[in-house]
């Protein structure tokens, strides 16, 4: 699939619109090249580091979710600066999700 | 001394810079001209319609938080789209803030803003920050992991448990 090879020589932003697409799969196999041991992704209810923690993030996150999709509502660089304004929906029908077991309720987000 | 207008010919970026030294100097009279009365400023917790309503907004912020602060960590603008990564601190000693009585604690949060600036003027800025942080840095909602955290996760566990074998009987 395509999608399993992120486009080449292409701007900061398309590789984080590339990435949106892989996790809109569910299988983050893809991204995990572009993350190394050192990599941080702080969410608001923890901080990952490393390739390994942030891979069981979403695996988490799409086992609890698993009709999850991210919109990219709006996106801009600037250097190795990239922002993206997104939009979450889902339903939390699966594992439970930081400690909450799933009520089958519809999550409607966005965020930065 | 902050300028009490813009940089002449400012880019879009450069109007939202001077916006967060605006807000710095504790002022939110010089933004009323790049705020119109359809300009939405959605936070959080609230949803600001109208240069008036989201001045008023940041002036009940400024008194709860007299010594607040924001520091601009990034920006990036793209078209009518500007991004800005901050960072507030400040100690609320004043005013109640969202219902909640000064406790003289100090905040220190992230947030990320997106303005769609056009023309020169503000149409739009979308606001995220932790609320979850900002709440327990109030002292509204005990700490992450805390005993009184962990009874709310068991308790709200409880009622999905129940609420399941309900709908099966």
């Amino acid at each position: 699939m395509a999608i399993a090879t992120p486009p080449a020589d292409v701007s900061n932003a398309e590789l984080i619109r590339w990435a949106f697409d892989v996790l809109n799969t569910r299988d983050i196999t893809p991204l995990r090249p572009f993350w190394t041991d050192a990599t941080i992704e702080r969410f608001p209810q923890g901080t990952c580091y490393g390739e390994a923690a942030i891979a069981r993030y979403f695996e988490d996150l799409f086992a609890a979710l698993p009709d999850l999709h991210i919109r990219i509502a709006s996106i801009a660089e600037h250097g190795e600066d990239v922002f993206v304004h997104w939009h979450l929906t889902g339903r939390h029908t699966g594992a439970p999700l930081e400690g909450i077991e799933a009520t089958g309720r519809a999550i409607a987000l966005d965020g930065p | 001394m902050v300028t009490t207008s813009p940089p002449t010919e400012a880019s879009n970026v450069e109007l939202v810079r001077w916006v967060f030294d605006v807000l710095n100097s504790h002022q939110s009279r010089p933004l009323l001209p790049y705020w119109t009365t359809e300009t939405i400023e959605r936070f959080p917790q609230a949803t600001c319609v109208g240069g008036e309503a989201i001045a008023r907004y940041f002036e009940d912020l400024f008194t709860a938080v007299p010594d607040l602060h924001f520091r601009v960590d990034t920006v990036s603008g793209q078209g009518e789209d500007v991004f800005v990564h901050w960072h507030l601190t400040g100690r609320h000693t004043g005013a109640p803030s969202q219902g909640v009585d000064a406790t003289g604690r100090a905040i220190a949060l992230d947030g990320m803003d997106h303005f769609v600036v056009r023309d020169g003027i503000i149409v739009s800025n979308f606001v995220v920050f932790d609320q979850m942080q900002f709440a327990r840095q109030l002292g509204l909602l005990p700490a992450d992991g805390s005993l009184p955290d962990r009874a709310l996760r068991t308790a709200f566990n409880a009622k999905t448990k129940l609420l399941r074998l309900l709908r099966r009987a």
